[in-house]
């Protein structure tokens, strides 16, 4: 009788309330893949909400037409056309159109045709249009190489506050050559942070890309890393100037037992990168059997004073580098910068920060 | 609330002197639940599936004072407490809300578009006035319609979201996968609920009977200005229920 008497209250409440609409269309409008032949692309694409970059190889396209095909979301279209010939010397600025017309996105696609540099001297700085934070791009022959990123995306998120300032990896004037250094504070990431089980959010810098969708759950493979490098390098030198937040807290947000400072981390790994694993991330990148050289600090405990104090870390070895897997840009570096060296489990203290500035991949 | 059934116990002997002289005026007593909604005047296209529905059990209490100014019609009125709520999970696509939870810094929150599954939970408690127009014919039924004040005296409108992705603040903000989020607007629940109600009672027997009451309310459930749900709510309920008359 009840079950009746419900589900007759039901339809006259669908009555009432209309049934379910048609699918509205597609708002969205990402850039989910781009295509380009095999033999040009150098590693596979890095895609953000409003980037696109990919090493390609030089010698196998004409920079000034390229054309890639990109993969929308369901719906969308994209201008200049998926597959017309672009000039590449510079990054094309391609705008994607959502299904229904309403919502318009801006991609900056760059094909990087230069070998990365092996010296970073954090001067160039640009401010991302998504989150209003820091990030710093190099300049090869005038190609701009934004081959750096961080975790301010995730951050962005989640944090109330989108000044530049107020995030965990942005710029500083204190700098021991030129006038910027990158600059990594851990940084509370107020009561969203907190239920999520991410309190704190440390600075942190690496090669490679974020992908901030994965930020939140399963924060560890949201920081890709790695870019194509063909030297083999034997040391990573710069300067920093590390002052530790304090005693580290966990990932509820109280003090660790035995209590302990938090320390920063600074490493550089050489890995042989697969087409089925073109890319390392946070929970592998010191584990995984494709790793054949890291060089890492060994103590990331406070630097003594208030001035930049050198480090000089020498690769370590585990396997031979093939000369001729290297030519062909079949191995991968990344340099990783924290200012919590346990931030990737949200263990570290607030406050912690870290300068880095003049850093150098001394090669063979 | 405690002093409800001590209120109706006071009618209830004040009206047993009035009630004697013709029977124009009457006294009542009910006890039932409602099922319904806090629903949307249209069904918005952000929601894909509604995939589960549970009213759960909204108790409602009700004391009436009928008056009888002619041979078939009459007003009523009276108070009654009652809930009105009901859990939702549904499926939506591009759902515009707001995620947010209390912290020391006072509430912090994501707003955007939610593509995903959203879960529901409302359970507003009202003390309710209802002014009736009363019809009443030789038959067993008596006909109700009117409407009804209410002041919200207890709110609960929060929820979760999971297995899905929020967009920042547009749909081609940043995207974020989302496992689980919450959201709780009960602070944004209004005060006053008011709208129409029609209804009827079928005697049993002398003094019992049976009713069922349809109201809508025509007040928005949220505040005006609330918009980390871009539709507007509106109660609709179905209230069943048992009384006792007693003259």
């Amino acid at each position: 009788m009840k079950s009746t008497v419900l589900l007759a209250f039901l339809g006259a409440l669908l009555a009432v309330s209309g049934c379910i609409k048609p699918e509205a269309e597609n708002m969205e409008a990402d850039i989910l893949v781009m295509t380009l032949p095999d033999s040009v692309l150098i590693s596979p694409p890095s895609i953000t909400n409003t980037s696109v970059s990919a090493f390609v190889n030089f010698e196998k396209l004409n920079i000034k037409a390229v054309s890639p095909q990109f993969t929308l979301t369901e719906g969308a279209s994209i201008q200049p056309a998926s597959g017309t010939p672009q000039d590449f010397s510079k990054p094309v600025t391609y705008t994607v159109t959502s299904e229904d017309g309403h919502w318009k996105k801006e991609y900056r696609v760059s094909l990087l045709q230069n070998v990365a540099p092996d010296n970073f001297m954090f001067e160039n700085w640009t401010v991302n249009p998504d989150g209003n934070y820091y990030i710093p791009y190099e300049l090869v022959e005038t190609e701009h190489q934004n081959i750096w990123a961080s975790g301010n995306s995730g951050f962005s998120l989640i944090a109330p506050e989108k000044r530049p300032e107020a995030y965990p990896t942005q710029r500083s004037t204190d700098a021991s050559q030129g006038t910027y250094a990158a600059y990594l504070e851990t940084k509370s990431t107020g009561a969203l942070g907190a239920i999520v089980g991410m309190p704190i959010a440390a600075g942190n810098l690496f090669l490679g890309s974020f992908d901030g969708a994965k930020a939140l759950t399963a924060p560890l493979e949201a920081t890709i890393f790695g870019i194509p490098f063909n030297k083999k390098p034997l040391r990573l030198t710069g300067s920093y100037k590390y002052v530790s937040g304090g005693a580290v807290t966990d990932k509820t947000g109280k003090p660790v037992t035995p209590e302990r400072q938090d320390l920063c981390d600074i490493y550089a790994v050489l890995f042989k990168s697969s087409p089925e694993k073109p890319f390392l991330n946070g929970a592998n990148v010191l584990t995984d059997p494709s790793v054949v050289g890291i060089a890492q600090l060994a103590s990331g405990a406070s630097t003594a004073g208030n001035g930049y104090q050198p480090f000089d870390l020498t690769f370590n070895y585990k396997s031979e580098v093939n000369p001729d897997d290297l030519a062909s840009f079949a191995y991968k570096i990344v340099v990783v910068f924290s200012s919590s060296k346990n931030a990737a489990v949200f263990e570290g203290a607030v406050g912690s920060k870290l300068y880095i500035d003049d850093v150098k991949v001394v090669t063979q | 609330m405690k002093r409800l059934p001590l209120l109706i116990l006071l009618l209830a002997f004040a009206l047993e002197t009035t009630a004697q002289n013709g029977k124009k005026v009457s006294f009542n007593v009910r006890a039932g639940f409602s099922i319904g909604a806090a629903a949307p005047a249209g069904i918005p296209a952000s929601i894909r599936k509604i995939e589960s529905y549970h009213p759960g059990f909204r108790p409602s209490l009700e004391a009436k004072l009928g008056y009888r100014f002619s041979t078939h019609f009459g007003l009523a009125t009276g108070l009654r407490f009652e809930q009105k709520g009901m859990t939702t999970e549904a499926r939506v696509k591009a759902y515009y809300t707001t995620f947010n939870e209390e912290g020391a810094n006072g509430t912090e929150s994501v707003t955007g578009y939610f593509t995903g599954r959203v879960k529901t939970k409302v359970k507003n408690s009202y003390l309710t006035l209802p002014l009736h127009l009363t019809y009443h014919n030789n038959s067993a039924f008596t006909f109700k319609a009117g409407g009804f004040v209410s002041l919200l005296l207890d709110n609960n409108f929060s929820g979760d979201a999971r297995d899905g992705y929020i967009r920042s603040e547009t749909p081609v903000g940043e995207r974020e996968d989302i496992d689980a989020a919450t959201y709780d607007f009960s602070e944004n629940v209004r005060r006053i609920n008011a709208g129409v109600e029609i209804g009827t009672d079928y005697r049993i027997s002398s003094g019992l009977f049976a009713s069922a009451n349809l109201n809508y309310a025509l007040t928005p459930l949220m505040e005006p200005g609330f918009r980390s749900i871009d539709f507007g709510m509106h109660n609709i309920y179905l209230n069943l229920g048992i009384g006792y008359r007693f003259h």
